[in-house]
C-alpha cells in the first residue's frame, strides 16, 4: 500500500523505508525538483558501486527490452512509472540494482543489499549433469543448452562494454597480481615498522578493463606528522608487470614509483643529489630493499614540511 | 550507501594521473605534427589539436573538481539532505570538519577558476594548475571522516 502521508527525504521514516525495501534512497517522483533530478543524474554515473556497473534505472529498463522506457536517468517520469507499475509487481528487482519497490517510489539499491549473483556454472560440470539427466531419461529444457558462464551482473550492457569483456585467465592473473601485492605490502610493512613507522593496511577498490573489479591491499605508513601511502595503481602497464606508487599524504604528492620487471620490484625515486629528470619514471631504477625504502621514507619526512 | 574517504582521494588522484598521460600523448602528437602535418590524419586540423592541448588542463581540472564536489555532497547529504550552493557547501563542510582557513581559501580559488572555465568568465580569476588543485582538494578531503553514509 502506498504511504498515506508523504515521506520527507532524509527523514527517519524515509531511512526506515529504505532499509525495509533495501534501497539506497527513496524519493517520491512527484516531489523531485529539477535541481534534485540533475543532482541524481550526476550522482548515478559516478556510482558504479551504487547502480551496479554504472547502469542507471533507465538503462536497466532498456536492457530488459523496455526500450521506450530506457532513458539515462535515475528518475522515471510519471507516465513511464505508471506503465512500469502496471507491468511489474511490487519489489521487482532489476539486474543493475535498480528496484521498483512501489509504484510511486523509485530507488537505487546498494550492492551489499542485493543478493549475491549466482555463481557461474562450469560448462564441463554442466554438460556432465545434463548427460546424466539425459541418460536417466529426465527432461532437459531447451534453454539449458545455453550454459551461463557469466554472472548476472556481468552480462553485456551499454555502459559496461569496456569492462564487460575480460581476458580468459583474468581470475588467474588477478590472483597472481594480488599475491604479488600482498607480498610487497607485507615486505614494506615489516621494513617500515623496523624503521619506527606505524602502518595500516587498507583495501583499495580497483577497476581494470581486463581484470574487472577487485580489491587490492594498500599500505598506509605514518611517522609523527608524515603520512605515506603505498598505492597499487595497475597490473598492466607498458614495460612492466605492475605499478605501485608512493604518495605523500594528505596532498597525494608523487614521491616514488615501483615497477615490477622480470619478477623484481624496481624503485624509481629522485634521490637528493641525483640528476633532475622530468618524471619519476625516468629516474634510474634501484632494486627494492629496506635501505632504499628507508631513504625514501626519510626524505619524505623532510619533504612533508614543505607540502602545502 | 557507505562512502569511504579513501575512495574519493583515489578518484581525484586517478584523474590527475589520467591528465598527465593525456598531456604526454597530446604533446608527443603535437611534436609529430610540427614535423609532419599529415601525422594528424585526414579531416583533423592542427589548430584543433593546439586548442585541445591548451584546454586540456582546464578540462581535467573541471572533472577533478566535479569528482571532489560529488564526494563532499555525498558527505553533506548525510548531515543535511538539501541542495546547497557549492560555495556555501564548502564553507559549511569546512567549518564542520575543521578544515584550515587557508585550505578553504585555496578551495575557493580553485572553485572560482573552475567557474571561469565553465562559464568563460574573464573577471581576473587567477589560474590554478591541476597539481595545486589536486593538492588543496586532497587536503580538504582529508579532514572528512574515514567513512560516511550507511
Amino acid at each position: 500500500m502506498p504511504p498515506t502521508q508523504p515521506i520527507r527525504q532524509g527523514s527517519r521514516r524515509a531511512r526506515l523505508q529504505c532499509r525495509q525495501l533495501k534501497l539506497a534512497w527513496l524519493e517520491p517522483v512527484e516531489e523531485v525538483t529539477r535541481a534534485r533530478r540533475v543532482q541524481i543524474e550526476r550522482f548515478i554515473p559516478h556510482g558504479d558501486q551504487v547502480a551496479g556497473h554504472g547502469r542507471t534505472v533507465g538503462q536497466a529498463l532498456a536492457q530488459r527490452g523496455e526500450g521506450d522506457l530506457g532513458k539515462p536517468s535515475g528518475i522515471l517520469k510519471n507516465s513511464l512509472r505508471e506503465k512500469l507499475a502496471s507491468q511489474f509487481t511490487q519489489n521487482v528487482r532489476f539486474g543493475c540494482g535498480a528496484e521498483v519497490a512501489r509504484p510511486e517510489w523509485v530507488g537505487i539499491a546498494s550492492p551489499e543489499w542485493l543478493p549475491r549473483p549466482k555463481r557461474a556454472v562450469d560448462p564441463v560440470i554442466h554438460r556432465e549433469r545434463r548427460d546424466r539427466a539425459l541418460a536417466n531419461g529426465d527432461v532437459v529444457r531447451e534453454n539449458d543448452e545455453r550454459v551461463t558462464t557469466t554472472s548476472r551482473w556481468s552480462e553485456p550492457m551499454a555502459t559496461r562494454s569496456k569492462f564487460g569483456r575480460k581476458v580468459d585467465d583474468s581470475g588467474v592473473v588477478r590472483d597472481e597480481w594480488l599475491k604479488v601485492l600482498a607480498n610487497l605490502t607485507a615486505k614494506v610493512k615489516t621494513w617500515a615498522e623496523e624503521l619506527s613507522w606505524s602502518t595500516r593496511t587498507i583495501a583499495k577498490k580497483m577497476k581494470d578493463s581486463r581484470l574487472g573489479e577487485y580489491e587490492a591491499p594498500a599500505l598506509l605508513m605514518q611517522k609523527e606528522t608524515t603520512r605515506v601511502l603505498l598505492d597499487p595503481i595497475a597490473r598492466f602497464t607498458p614495460g612492466a608487470d605492475g605499478v605501485v606508487d608512493l604518495y605523500l599524504l594528505p596532498a597525494y604528492d608523487d614521491i616514488a614509483s615501483l615497477y615490477l620487471v622480470d619478477g623484481e620490484w624496481r624503485l624509481h625515486y629522485m634521490f637528493s643529489g641525483s640528476p633532475t629528470v622530468a618524471t619519476i619514471s625516468e629516474t634510474e631504477p634501484y632494486p627494492l630493499s629496506k635501505d632504499a625504502i628507508g631513504r625514501v621514507l626519510e626524505e619524505m619526512s623532510i619533504n612533508a614540511s614543505s607540502a602545502l | 550507501m557507505l562512502h569511504r574517504r579513501f575512495d574519493w582521494h583515489e578518484r581525484i588522484k586517478a584523474i590527475e594521473r589520467e591528465y598527465w598521460s593525456v598531456r604526454e600523448a597530446v604533446d608527443r602528437l603535437s611534436a609529430d605534427v610540427a614535423h609532419d602535418p599529415n601525422a594528424l590524419g585526414q579531416g583533423r586540423s592542427p589548430r584543433d589539436l593546439r586548442s585541445a592541448g591548451e584546454n586540456l588542463e582546464g578540462t581535467y581540472l573541471v572533472r577533478m573538481f566535479a569528482e571532489f564536489e560529488t564526494g563532499i555532497r555525498s558527505f553533506w547529504r548525510t548531515i543535511k539532505p538539501r541542495r546547497t550552493q557549492t560555495e556555501i557547501l564548502l564553507d559549511q563542510v569546512g567549518d564542520k570538519c575543521k578544515v584550515p582557513a587557508d585550505v578553504i581559501g585555496l578551495i575557493h580559488s580553485t572553485r572560482k577558476y573552475r567557474n571561469s572555465l565553465l562559464h568563460e568568465r574573464e573577471d581576473g580569476v587567477e589560474a590554478v594548475t591541476i597539481s595545486s588543485a589536486r593538492r588543496c582538494l586532497q587536503h580538504y578531503l582529508s579532514r572528512l571522516p574515514d567513512e560516511w553514509g550507511h
